[in-house]
């Protein structure tokens, strides 16, 4: 099969993937490099070699294992890293599924899966006092690290949000509300993300006004799918593939407001189109991704090293400048560039977080009688891509 | 006056700066078997195509009855052609090959079968009716590609070089069946070869090309016994060709061995064909040459000795095979002679 | 084909023991490559699309559950997957034989340059096509300027892009050279004399085309067809990138199983339904090709 650009977008939850444009060659070079010396020496890893050369191997998105390799790490502990990098968050679940359990030692869930994952066995409660960056975090993701049950599933690392961009060349007056996306004026100028969880968790607010809409009833689902059609059938030019082709849908003058990502702001920007971010009353889904430890890791020791890297002021810096993205390490904002930090608003991230709301779970495996569940969730979807 | 059925008017063929054939003007009778003889790559591939209506002329005029068909294509003119490597079709059976044009012209089924049966019967191939084309022998694809033209009843049939592929038994018997078949149902036929005796066996008329020029044109045995040039005399059948001088009418063969010939002064060629030349020290010829015999070769019925003159040039002679074991050993000197009128002279150019 | 295979094998005259022996280690790599890459992970695939996937676990068995949630859930999509690459593969057999008929018989050394560029588009890789045939179809592309240039538009034409003529357009111009290979490779077999005879026997060109030319490359023009027609259906990229919006193709779907609702064997019996169908259209395709070409 060839490699398919949907799936970048396929899953909004960790949207840092379809930063290939921002991403350094050297970061993907040094992933192919990695992936071979694994397929050679991953037979010995756990053998004789005990003091040898240290194997971590990371399954997540693109550009994540960038932080690693910040400063002289990985030499210190004289270790390296095996990287798999993945196109939806469901290929951690199945690596972690087909025999990853004992090789894989560090992935990336979004904060909503990793509850879930950890009640699947995939992933291990974190201890977060071995993380001396731990302390760093932002109050805010502190507090969201140990939202379910007072445990620590993901250390927050990145954020950033479903965006509603506009290009003010093209609109009359600057959008308020996701409604904007059905006036006749637009018709066959807006785009929907190609992401089930996006399109629901930000049009179910849109259509029933729910507050979680992690928490549906089945009559609200399908005001929900109904919604979705209604802008599919009558008002979307494109569900772009990924969010690359969002972005390009923007540049190319195809539409006038997307359901976009912060990054393509200035991912236009370079492209010489400037687009502007919304503010819909209704509010938006805010991706907040994770680091966690599968279950049974190799390097158990390590890997809690691993993560006090990447959470440190420089790595954490490095990564929010290079790929646009917002950081949790509250020390490492000073070294943004103002571009970066004026698409998150730091100086005021409550009102950023009022407006990008994070959820604190998926939705149940098993439906409470009540709401519906995930499976319920993704029939529903596919009715409205079959529609 | 009814003029020629087909005539050919200062008609040319260029490739870019290679000229295939250069203006040539024929004129072929009715009922004509006529044969354009040449060796390979000398154009008759090319001139014949261009009467078919394969290869547009670069010039020149194609008359059919009087009627201009130089700017039509190949379907709407009344020549058929079998190709040189036949082009049959062979997802189809020798049946469905020959009834294809017939089918074409929507004749009913009855006429139709009708007229398939009477040319597989022409061409002695109706136990082969049903076979596809691979699974039929050259001769018998040869005999399909013919009925496959005849059945059109077409006012000329152009042939090209039909025989080639067929090994020397099979191609002496349809020399016999091609005869045969032109007496039966008349028609003008127009035959390529490259092999001489092939055509003096079939044709009434016969046009040499050389060079993509006709350099002669006549009947078989006319231009046999009287060829235009060298090339001719040396193509067409067998023949000794010597190179010599005319000082005052006078042609010196060798030394001691003079022609007389009127003339101007110049290069010419002696001709004389092995079968004129006799042979024995006793031969009681007007012109007589020493030689050494230095080679025989036996034909079968006839063979040649190859003799060598002092000068180097060497001859061929014709003798009976029966005769063969009376003569002298190889290497002896032998004389060679032949009656005054049976050589010819030709100027060379 | 596996019955030539069989056919060649048992064709093979075994006059000695040890040439059998030798014939069999010689092809013994093959057979193995054979079973390892393509019997093997179908039957695998096989056998669990008749299990059934609850929650986190897939449960072994014999249940048509799959089979039936294909045709009653799924039936749309599939149905418009065959429709969009049955009319693909019917365009790009069509453009193919075409441009293979001129290349071959009416454009000389000309016709070797062309049939080259176009197999160099091959190297160009499948997403680049797409992506230029977006700058060509938008709404600012190539298309409408120039449209407007010349006074034809006033208004860039939206209906160039984001729909099934898009896929039709996208999908030929990808699939083309491969249409061309197998028909251009038959009609090299083909001799010019054959067209030269048809037509000196009265056949007008498009006649003779269809009399001599076309019966005789019929497994060609199969393959073709069945080589596009495949492609397009187990295609879901191209719908996705210049497709209507969520018109979501068959494909689209089994990778959903497969990975977001990590459902195999729904995601094997929606394989499994697809390639049967496809081949079930192929066989009924093949039927008609050679009846409406067969000699006559
Ligand atoms: N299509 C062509 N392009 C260029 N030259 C050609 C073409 N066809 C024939 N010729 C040249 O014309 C000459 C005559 O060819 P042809 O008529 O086939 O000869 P013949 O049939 O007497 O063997 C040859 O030198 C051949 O190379
Ligand atoms: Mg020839």
């Amino acid at each position: 099969m060839r490699s398919f650009p949907q799936d970048h977008a396929r899953r909004a939850a960790s949207p840092a993937e379809a930063m290939a444009g921002a991403l350094s060659r050297r970061s993907l070079l040094g992933g192919a490099a990695a992936a071979l010396a694994a397929g050679v020496l991953g037979g010995f890893q756990q053998s004789a070699y005990a003091d040898a050369l240290k194997h971590v191997s990371f399954v997540g998105w693109e550009g994540y294992d960038a932080g690693f390799h910040v400063g002289n790490f990985l030499a210190k502990h004289n270790a390296t890293v095996d990287t798999t990098y993945i196109n939806a968050s469901e290929d951690m679940i199945t690596k972690l599924r087909s025999g990853g359990m004992g090789i894989v030692d560090l992935t990336t869930f979004n904060q909503m899966y990793a509850p879930l994952m950890a009640e699947a066995g995939l992933i291990v409660p974190l201890k977060t006092d071995r993380l001396t960056n731990f302390n760093e975090l932002l109050p805010k993701f502190k507090q969201m690290a140990f939202q379910s049950h007072g445990q620590c599933f993901g250390v927050p690392f990145t954020f950033s949000s479903c965006a509603l961009l506009y290009n003010p060349k093209m609109v009359s007056a600057a959008p308020t509300s996701w409604k904007d996306f059905l006036k006749p004026e637009y018709k066959g100028k807006v785009a929907l993300f190609s992401d089930a969880l996006t399109n629901i968790l930000v049009w179910a607010p849109v259509a029933t006004g729910v507050k979680d809409p992690t928490l549906l009833t089945p009559d609200q689902l399908d005001q929900t799918i109904q919604l979705l059609i209604t802008l599919k059938k009558d008002h979307v030019r494109a569900m772009p593939a990924s969010l690359g082709d969002g972005a390009d849908l923007l540049t190319r003058g195809e539409v006038a407001m997307i359901m976009g990502w912060e990054p393509m702001v200035l991912w236009c920007k370079a492209k010489g189109v400037d687009v502007s971010i919304a503010q819909p009353v209704e509010g938006t889904w805010g991706f907040v991704d994770t680091f966690n430890i599968a279950k049974q890791a190799p390097n158990l020791d390590l890997d809690y090293l691993f993560i006090d890297q990447v959470m440190s002021v420089d790595a954490q810096a490095k990564f929010g400048n290079d790929n646009f993205l917002g950081v949790t390490n509250g020390d490492a904002i000073a070294k943004l560039t103002p571009e970066v930090k004026a698409l998150y608003g730091f100086d005021n991230l409550d009102a950023y977080f009022a407006h990008a709301h994070v959820y604190p779970r998926m939705y149940p495996a098993q439906s409470d009688g009540a709401h519906v569940s995930y499976e319920q969730v993704l029939d529903a979807y596919e009715r409205f891509l079959k529609a | 006056m009814v003029g020629p059925l087909l005539e050919l008017r200062g008609l040319a063929k260029r490739y870019g700066a290679h000229t295939a054939v250069h203006p040539t003007s024929l004129a072929i009778e009715k009922n004509d078997f006529f044969a354009i003889l040449g060796p390979s790559g000398c154009g008759k591939t090319t001139l014949l195509r261009m009467i078919g209506g394969f290869v547009p002329p670069s010039e020149g005029r194609i008359l059919v009855a009087g009627a201009d068909v130089t700017r039509l294509p190949p379907e709407r003119r009344p020549t058929g052609m079998v190709f040189q490597n036949y082009g049959l079709f062979p997802h189809m059976t020798a049946r469905q090959n020959i009834a294809y044009g017939l089918r074409l012209r929507r004749t009913a089924r009855r006429d139709l079968d009708r007229a398939v049966d009477e040319m597989l019967a022409l061409v002695h191939l109706e136990a082969f009716a049903d076979r596809l084309v691979p699974q039929l022998s050259g001769g018998q694809r040869q005999r399909v590609a013919l009925a496959r033209a005849l059945i059109l009843k077409p006012q000329v049939l152009l042939l090209d070089e039909p025989l080639a592929a067929l090994d020397l038994k099979l191609r002496k018997a349809m020399h016999r069946e091609l005869r045969q078949i032109h007496q039966a149902i008349g028609g003008t036929f127009i035959l390529v070869s490259h092999d001489q005796t092939e055509v003096m066996t079939l044709a009434n008329r016969v046009a040499v090309m050389n060079g993509g020029k006709v350099v002669q044109q006549g009947a078989p045995r006319d231009i046999y016994t009287r060829p235009a040039d060298a090339f001719v005399s040396a193509f067409v059948g067998e023949a000794n060709i010597l190179p010599a001088n005319r000082l005052r009418g006078v042609i010196e063969l060798a030394p001691g061995t003079v022609l007389a010939d009127p003339g101007p002064d110049q290069p010419v060629n002696v001709v004389i064909r092995p079968e004129q030349i006799q042979f024995g020290p006793g031969a009681e010829t007007a012109i007589r040459l020493q030689a050494r015999m230095v080679d025989a070769i036996f034909l079968g019925p006839f063979s040649h000795l190859r003799c060598e003159l002092a000068t180097g040039a060497s001859l061929l002679v014709q003798i009976d095979s029966n005769d063969l074991n009376r003569m002298p050993a190889l290497g002896s000197n032998v004389t060679l002679g032949w009656q005054a009128g049976n050589h010819l002279v030709l100027d060379q150019a | 084909m596996p019955e030539n295979l069989a056919t060649k094998l048992t064709a093979t005259p075994s006059p000695d023991g040890r040439s059998r022996i030798a014939t069999i280690v010689l092809l013994l790599p093959a057979f193995l490559v054979f079973l390892g890459l393509f019997v093997a992970p179908l039957s695998f695939f096989f056998v669990q699309s008749f299990w059934k996937a609850s929650i986190f676990s897939i449960v072994p068995g014999f249940y048509l559950d799959n089979y039936i949630e294909v045709f009653t859930q799924y039936s749309g999509p599939l149905l418009r997957t065959l429709d969009i690459a049955f009319l693909v593969a019917t365009v790009t057999t069509i453009l193919g034989f075409l441009f293979a008929y001129a290349v071959r018989f009416s454009l000389g050394s000309l016709g070797n340059v062309l049939l080259l560029t176009a197999l160099t588009t091959l190297f160009g890789g499948y997403l680049v096509k797409i992506y230029a045939w977006l700058t060509i179809l938008g709404v600012d592309g190539i298309l409408n300027s120039a449209l407007i240039r010349l006074g034809l538009i006033r208004q860039p034409l939206q209906i160039l892009l984001y729909n099934t003529g898009a896929v039709v357009v996208t999908l030929t111009h990808y699939l083309l050279p491969l249409a061309i290979l197998p028909i251009y490779g038959a009609l090299r077999e083909v001799d010019e004399t054959e067209l030269a005879a048809a037509r000196d026997m009265g056949a007008s060109g498009g006649r003779a085309m269809r009399d001599i030319v076309l019966p005789q490359i019929r497994p060609a023009l199969l393959a073709s067809f069945g080589l596009c027609f495949l492609l397009a259906a187990g295609d879901y990229v191209t719908p996705a990138l210049v497709g209507s919006p969520g018109r979501a193709m068959f494909g689209n779907f089994i990778q959903e199983q497969f990975s977001l609702r990590m459902n195999t064997p729904e995601g094997a019996a929606m394989s499994f339904t697809l390639i049967a169908a496809s081949l079930a259209l192929l066989c009924v395709v093949g039927f008609v090709i050679n009846r409406v070409f067969r000699a006559r």
